[in-house]
């Protein structure tokens, strides 16, 4: 069965077979023997081959968060449609998402109010930077999710245009 | 070392700087106590404070600015000094005052030391008129007539701006004085086509500029001593993230010289407690370029190499003490980096992140003075610095070295920091070699970019994951026993 993880972000395709002694990763057409030493407090080992990779991870929901040499990774566990969206770098006109974490200044418009693509619909802030949240299309507000003073973290759903169908 | 200098002492401020005064308040047997907004009611300060006393506001940074409410819980609390830190109501001399009249010692400067700093042209012509070096500059309203001879007087490189202007449009830097006079013409015109205003100013321009910066304290009764010197050049979105001491760009003349002249304007400013003087260096050449009224982010690089504790000086001065020694007791040995961990994304820009603090693992061999812990989070709330890593060796090379090693032990998961970046940067040639100016890091967009991935390494990450996530762990313990009982239909 094949998975689909991400590596920051980076879409990967892997599985996972056993024999009776070990596990075997299948990543990009190679089969890799893997096992997994857990420690104390997320302290562990990874052997490939006899030879063991120290690294610190923890999980959160699907995520894996890894330290390995100096670096923290992000690993997640992504259902295929996600997957495929992220793979195909496709990108919904439908949703205005947060480039960044920061806090809401104003909010221009309400659920139901038509705006033409270009209207500025909310105005953020982040790291003492202000920017204009414009309409990607024309259409109609389906939600506005946050008020003026509350903050978010990257990638929150901060506007909603009604789907159209064309 | 001494006897306390207070009996309680509030710290008007929070995360890392907050924990920092409270270790030394508290070694010196002083009751430590904090304020803070419900959104750091679970980090680390709060825990190490004697007591922590909870202010509101409209937002959590605004909680920290609202001086009537600390001052007021201060007395309350019956705390007779208040230590204002970093940023927040440290540099304002109206709270500086308010503390006073309210009996409570102030730990910083004097109310008109703050505003003479705080106002940089006032500043700039006060280091002026006192004969210390600021960079020469001619400004056109002083007198038109006489512009051209005045900015051909002030030498190249030289750099032309509009008075009215800003954000680089209309700047001009002139190399060759001969063509200084067509260089005004246009930069005269770009001006009143971007501001209306052809009005100029002329300063000299410094190529490949370092930030160098003095510590000094002073005393009530008149006595400053520096305490050396912090190169803080390499800069992102022009802030700091690496600082040291010694700067390797000063010979030892040039140091003793900027030293000095940092001590004589805080003398002439009869400055008293803690304070930095920033200079601008090039080229051989230093000048004044503002003074900070307070402690800085990077006081640890200076505490590491002269073994003064800045803290404790600070709480001896405001409770009147004299300094007590002279320029000969300041010494300097080895060498420290201070880099600065923050959670922000350097591939995006340097953009900043937030999440949770599913482990927070502090280095060995390493000072580091943190503001957050393990089970804790970032949110967008503060500024995003979370901890730094100071070290402290005999010499530059193994300074970076240890710096490297710390970034490399440093183990923080589930919110991204720039701990890779450091610890990268600790590798680039011209920062190993000491060649390092504010530009540097604008220069090489490289280094912030996220190295790509080897495949060994992809396998141990994707390795790790396939057997600690559960649904890919079960589908492959499904497969045996469907080989299993295929092999059995075999039989």
């Amino acid at each position: 069965m094949l998975h689909h993880l991400t590596i920051d972000d980076m879409p990967h395709s892997i599985w996972l077979s056993r024999s009776e002694e070990e596990y075997c990763l299948h990543h990009e057409g190679r089969a890799i023997p893997v096992s997994l030493t857990q420690g104390t407090a997320g302290r562990c080992s990874l052997c490939i081959g006899g030879v063991k990779h120290p690294l610190t991870m923890v999980s959160s929901g699907d995520t894996v968060f890894v330290h390995f040499k100096g670096n923290a990774y992000n690993i997640a566990f992504s259902d295929a449609v996600t997957f495929f969206a992220q793979a195909g770098g496709g990108s919904a006109d439908d949703v205005i998402t947060a480039p960044m974490p920061g806090a809401v200044v104003s909010v221009n418009v309400a659920s139901g109010d038509s705006v033409n693509e270009g209207d500025v619909l909310a105005i953020i802030e982040s790291m003492k930077l202000e920017t204009a949240l414009k309409a990607p299309r024309n259409g109609i507000i389906e939600a506005v999710s946050y008020e003026p003073g509350q903050t978010f973290e990257r990638d929150a759903v901060l506007v909603k245009l009604v789907l159209e169908d064309d | 070392m001494t006897k306390a200098s207070f009996t309680a002492v509030l710290v008007a401020n929070r995360g890392e700087i907050a924990c920092r005064i409270l270790r030394t308040v508290q070694a010196q047997g002083m009751r430590g106590l904090v304020v803070y907004h419900a959104a750091d009611a679970a980090t680390p300060a709060i825990a190490m404070a004697d007591t922590a006393i909870e202010i509101s506001g409209a937002t959590p940074v605004g909680a920290y600015l609202d001086a009537a409410q600390i001052i007021e819980k201060a007395k309350a609390a019956g705390v007779d000094a208040i230590h204002p830190g970093y940023g927040f109501l440290s540099e304002n001399a109206d709270f500086a005052r308010a503390v006073a009249e309210a009996g409570m010692a102030f730990i910083g400067p004097t109310p008109e030391a703050i505003e003479l700093m705080g106002d940089k042209v006032r500043a700039r012509q006060f280091v002026a008129d006192n004969g210390f070096p600021v960079a020469p500059s001619a400004i056109e309203d002083d007198d038109p007539e006489t512009f051209v001879e005045r900015a051909r007087a002030v030498g190249a490189p030289l750099l032309i701006k509009p008075s009215a202007g800003g954000g680089g449009k209309g700047m001009r830097i002139v190399r060759n004085l001969a063509l200084l006079e067509e260089e005004i013409e246009r930069g005269r015109s770009e001006g009143e086509r971007y501001f209306g205003d052809g009005r100029l100013y002329a300063e000299r321009y410094i190529e490949r500029p370092r930030h160098i910066e003095v510590q000094v304290l002073g005393d009530a009764a008149g006595n400053v001593v520096h305490v050396f010197e912090r190169e803080c050049s390499v800069q992102r979105r022009f802030q700091k993230i690496v600082e040291e001491s010694p700067s390797p760009g000063l010979t030892i003349r040039e140091r003793a010289n900027i030293c000095e002249v940092a001590a004589g304007i805080a003398r002439a400013a009869g400055y008293r407690n803690a304070g930095t003087v920033e200079f601008i260096y090039g080229q051989g050449e230093f000048f004044f370029l503002e003074m900070n009224t307070r402690l800085q982010v990077e006081h640890p690089v200076t505490e590491e190499v002269t073994g003064i504790d800045l803290v404790a000086e600070q709480l001896r001065i405001a409770a009147g003490e004299p300094l007590g020694y002279g320029q000969d007791a300041v010494k300097s040995h080895g060498h420290a980096i201070e880099l600065r961990l923050y959670a922000e994304d350097a591939a995006r820009d340097f953009a900043p992140t937030t999440g949770p603090l599913l482990a927070f693992r502090p280095p060995d061999n390493a000072r580091v003075d943190a503001g957050v812990g393990e089970g804790g989070a970032v949110s967008a709330n503060f500024d995003p610095m979370i901890a730094k890593v100071i070290v402290h060796a005999e010499d530059r090379q193994a300074a970076i070295a240890k710096a490297k090693a710390a970034m490399h032990d440093f183990v923080v998961l589930g919110c991204k920091t720039n701990a890779a970046f450091l610890a990268r940067l600790m590798d680039d040639p011209d920062f190993v070699s000491g060649d390092v100016h504010t530009g540097m890091l604008a220069d090489k967009p490289e280094l912030a970019a996220d190295p790509s991935l080897e495949d060994a390494t992809s396998s141990v990450l994707l390795g790790a994951a396939a057997l600690s996530l559960r649904p890919v762990r079960d589908a492959a313990e499904a497969v045996p026993e469907l080989h299993a009982a295929i092999g059995h239909w075999r039989n």
